[in-house]
């Protein structure tokens, strides 16, 4: 086990990557699903949402 | 086991920094989704959510608050040169360390060194691409300040 580890460490790097950018891209999702639930919540309303809030809704927060 | 620890030791530095990025995007999404919930009540009475409410929703969630894909912000603009000579140094450091051969981890100083320096150039792109492209972003931000996306 130890020998396994020795040849392929390196391996931890794009492993880390690949789970951190899969969480985040987790994230980033569920925050675009509740912005798109708040602008319904606007739209019951009859109100305007805000323009921050539609930016974020179609992925353009970056 | 200990062997090991003692060869590898430097790799808690870098699976840190990822483990830190995941709790950092955790806080973020938690700051925003708040930020979501608050401005539910405000809508529910009618008002306008405050500016400041409404700036929380442009960190993406994975802003390590260094203004890491902050492209939109002046705040990368300004800082972007400061990380570059950071890293810089860093490479600079590494590479002696590798020269040396100290702690007898000539290697694995080499690839550090090699992040490090692929770090400072990246930035280096980046900042010299958001600075390029800068004017292209006021122009735009601008525009939707004026006439805001619809939904």
């Amino acid at each position: 086990m130890e020998e396994l580890f020795r040849d392929y460490w390196w391996l931890l790097f794009p492993l880390s990557w690949m789970v951190y950018a899969g969480w985040t891209g987790f994230l980033h999702e569920r925050r675009r699903a509740e912005a798109f639930k708040l602008i319904r919540t606007y739209r019951e309303k009859g109100q305007e949402p805000p323009a921050e809030l539609a930016r974020m809704a179609l992925g353009r927060e970056c | 086991m200990e062997d090991l620890f003692r060869s590898y030791w430097w790799l808690l530095f870098p699976l840190s920094w990822f483990i830190i990025g995941g709790w950092n995007s955790w806080l973020n999404y938690r700051r925003s989704r708040d930020a979501m919930d608050l401005m539910r009540q405000y809508a529910a009475q009618g008002k306008e959510p405050p500016p400041d409410l409404m700036r929380t929703l442009s960190y993406p969630v994975d802003d390590d608050g260094w203004g890491r894909r902050r492209y939109r912000h002046y705040g990368y603009r300004r800082s972007w040169p400061a990380r570059v000579a950071m890293f810089s140094i860093l490479a600079v450091g590494f590479y002696w360390a590798a020269s040396e051969n100290l702690y007898g981890a000539e290697d694995a100083f080499k690839i550090v060194t090699f992040v490090m320096g692929a770090i400072a150039v990246a930035t280096l792109v980046g900042g010299l691409v958001a600075r390029l492209g800068g004017r292209d972003l006021d122009r735009e931000l601008d525009r939707d300040r004026r006439d805001p996306p619809s939904p």
